[in-house]
């Protein structure tokens, strides 16, 4: 019997296998554990927007009473129409969606490293990253139906499968404006030639899509359009919400409405900056550098951007695995960030403040934007320096 | 047409002597716009004219500054780009309207005359600034090793010894009578660490007294001991980049021990330090976190209260002035002196 396990367990590809099976068992175990926990959104504003649903049908999209783009709401409908416990079922769809997300980030890890240990080791701890197990199962978020769409985005960018890749992006775009932190890499693209400007018209037109349900359904299409400005206007209350980003350590609760507008000019000319010096910089679009514009901006972008929610990393936590995987001395930078992201998760949960000072968690923050922005430009300096050798 | 337009982006065009490419006027253009809008949040109406143009000027004098030690296009537009948008110009001019710019407008005034060798010009200027504000006096202590280094006579010591000198004097009896309840105006110095509450109630205050000196004596310490190396500045580039390390150094050296400084003294070693880094790419950490430092100052002189505690800022600059510090020495060459000697 030993001998036998032994000698099916040294084939191929069969250890993997085991180890992919015995996860997602244990990943949907704790998934079904911690269902039953009731979120704050969930009871003030998921269960408002579900029994409108409910009492009136697809017609009800045309109040606005929700502020999310439409097609999560078209997902709330359908769960209406189910005949199971509604929390149940939107948690369950979410979970899938993980699933589908850590098997996404394992084809990303295997194209880019072509190993299969690495591939599965990243698909096992994208489901047990703390982040992601309170999001969906616990919190009844839905911050992975966007992460996976921009997933399968790269990673057909990376195939390059351009149309594909784009209209996923768009469709991430319909979905959560929480997109646009990564938008850079694609001007990035398109300077490299790798994507063309016709390209872009995906993200109109995914909107649009988007859109049109809920407009046919009655809803003003003015106010549609609208939806992601009234987003932005909402969390008036503080500069970050639990978020660790510049204004955890230079003050949160002050010039409220001033650095609003003042925080998204400053990150607009950060990027100019940035993006200027880039489109310079005459190197190969590798994998590696692809997933590490991904990753810089997404951390660039929040960590100037005012009211950012503690959930906003979530892409790129997931992109920083993978960037951990490629480069496995950065891992450290993945761990540490995922860590930094749960202080925040455990705050609105348990409505205790963290022992951890946020202006402290803010300053690792700042530090992993400069390893990481320094992994960038050694991977810009070091392509010249080795072009200039030959 | 992406092609045309990726030719275009990077298409040099000639105007007269002016050689630039559409991508960098287009960073030009754009990033004056942001700079400008960067302004509007804070204010009722349109930014005043005045501020804004002397923060438009001193970005653009920094700029011509480093495309003439650098040689480089991209690196002035780097600096005007960063100086447009720097969040400590905005705190400074838009928000408290402060004169904090004037002074930068006329050290880098200063420092362009220094590199096209005209150092009356620059003496001139210096002693101004140093007859303005006891915050400037930093100066005094980095012209002092530029002129044991031969960059300056002894003659144009003297006449900045001498503003210095006046200046300090005047502050120096303003202080003593003034009463003032704190050692520091949210400037994350030294006081912030061993405590900002003045004496009251006798007829010095030790605490601020005592860091007065030990400003005026750490700096003159320095003073030798960057002395007795050597200056190995080649060029234009080297050379600036020396002085303005002297500048950082000295400036900050002496704000961390002064007392009665505000929020204020940190926005010239602000600039300082973007021109810094654009000189010495590899010490992006110092612009970085100065910023930081000197904008949070600025936060609790707005809000009251600070989001970290002081003294948090203050350890961070006391590792930044340490870092300029050793690097100071190491460049000097005075550890490898060290260790002939022993």
């Amino acid at each position: 019997m030993d001998a036998y396990i032994r000698k099916w367990m040294k084939k191929e590809g069969r250890s993997e296998l085991l180890l992919v099976a015995v996860i997602t068992l244990l990943a949907v175990c704790v998934r079904i554990q911690v269902r039953s926990f009731v979120a704050e959104d969930w009871s003030v504003y998921w269960s408002d927007w579900l029994s409108r649903l409910e009492a009136g049908g697809f017609a009800a999209l045309a109040d606005d009473f929700y502020d999310y783009a439409p097609p999560v709401m078209y997902i709330l409908y359908l769960i209406t129409l189910l005949p199971v416990n509604a929390m149940t079922a939107f948690k369950g769809f979410c979970c899938l969606l993980e699933f589908a997300g850590a098997g996404m980030i394992a084809k990303i890890v295997l194209l880019c490293t072509k190993s299969r240990k690495k591939a599965c080791l990243s698909y096992g701890i994208f489901l047990f990253l703390p982040t992601v197990i309170l999001n969906a199962a616990v919190w009844s978020q839905c911050d992975i139906i966007y992460t996976l769409l921009i997933l399968s985005s790269v990673y057909f960018l990376l195939v390059n499968k351009k149309w594909t890749g784009m209209w996923f992006y768009g469709a991430a775009f319909a979905v959560k404006l929480q997109t646009l932190f990564i938008f850079p890499f694609l001007i990035i693209l398109w300077v490299k030639r790798k994507l063309d400007i016709k390209h872009f018209v995906t993200l109109p037109v995914m909107y649009f899509l988007g859109i049109l349900p809920a407009w046919l359904a009655g809803r003003p299409f003015r106010e549609l359009l609208g939806i992601y400005a009234f987003q932005g206007g909402k969390d008036r209350w503080s500069l970050s919400i639990k978020f660790p980003n510049i204004y955890q350590i230079l003050g949160n609760n002050y010039f409220l409405d001033e650095y609003v507008s003042a925080g998204m000019f400053l990150i607009l000319g950060i990027l100019m900056i940035v993006l200027f010096y880039m489109a310079y910089q005459e190197i190969p679009v590798t994998r590696e550098y692809v997933i590490l514009m991904v990753v810089f901006f997404g951390l660039l972008t929040t960590y100037f951007l005012p009211h950012m929610h503690e959930r906003y990393l979530y892409v790129t936590d997931a992109f920083l695995l993978i960037y951990g995987m490629i480069r496995v001395r950065r891992f450290l930078l993945f761990t540490a960030a995922s860590f930094l992201t749960v202080v925040g998760y455990a705050q609105y949960l348990t409505k205790n403040a963290p022992y951890v000072h946020y202006g402290v968690l803010a300053l690792i923050q700042l530090l992993i934007l400069v390893r990481i922005g320094l992994d960038l430009y050694g991977l810009l300096q070091g392509r010249k320096e080795e072009r200039r050798s030959l | 047409m992406d092609d045309k337009l990726r030719e275009l982006l990077f298409k040099e065009f000639h105007i007269k002597s002016c050689r630039f490419d559409f991508l960098e006027a287009l960073l030009f253009i754009c990033i004056t716009g942001v700079g400008y809008l960067l302004r509007t949040p804070f204010e009722a109406g349109i930014p005043s004219w005045i501020f804004l143009l002397a923060e438009w000027y001193t970005a653009l004098a920094a700029a011509v500054l480093i495309r003439r030690a650098t040689k480089s296009r991209k690196r002035a537009l780097g600096t005007y780009a960063i100086l447009m948008i720097l969040p400590t110009t905005v705190a400074e001019g838009t928000i408290l309207r402060g004169n904090g710019c004037v002074g930068a407008l006329l050290l880098i005034c200063a420092l362009l005359f220094l590199q096209q060798k005209k150092r009356w010009l620059f003496v001139l200027i210096s002693a101004l600034l140093l007859l303005w504000s006891v915050k400037y006096i930093g100066i005094l202590f980095a012209c002092m090793v530029l002129w044991q280094r031969e960059r300056l006579k002894s003659e144009h010591l003297l006449v900045l010894l001498l503003a210095g000198g006046a200046r300090f004097m005047a502050a120096y009896h303003a202080w003593l009578g003034a009463g003032y309840t704190l050692d520091t105006f949210h400037w994350f110095n030294i006081y912030e660490i061993v405590g900002k509450e003045a004496v009251q109630g006798q007829l010095i205050d030790p605490g601020a007294l005592v860091g007065l000196f030990l400003a005026l004596g750490g700096a003159a310490l320095a003073v030798y001991v960057c002395s007795l190396g050597k200056s190995c500045e080649t060029d234009a580039s080297n050379e600036m980049y020396a002085c303005l390390h002297l500048l950082l150094f000295f400036g900050l050296l002496a704000g961390y021990l002064l007392p009665y400084m505000d929020q204020s003294y940190g926005y010239l070693y602000g600039i300082l330090g973007v021109l810094y880094f654009m000189l010495s790419v590899k010490e992006f950490f110092v612009p970085m976190l100065l910023q930081i430092v000197v904008y949070g100052g600025y936060q609790e002189c707005f809000n009251g209260v600070s989001m970290m505690p002081g003294a948090v800022f203050a350890a961070i600059q006391f590792l930044l002035i340490l870092w300029l510090g050793v690097r100071l020495l190491q460049e000097a060459k005075i550890f490898d002196l060290c260790r002939q000697k022993s």
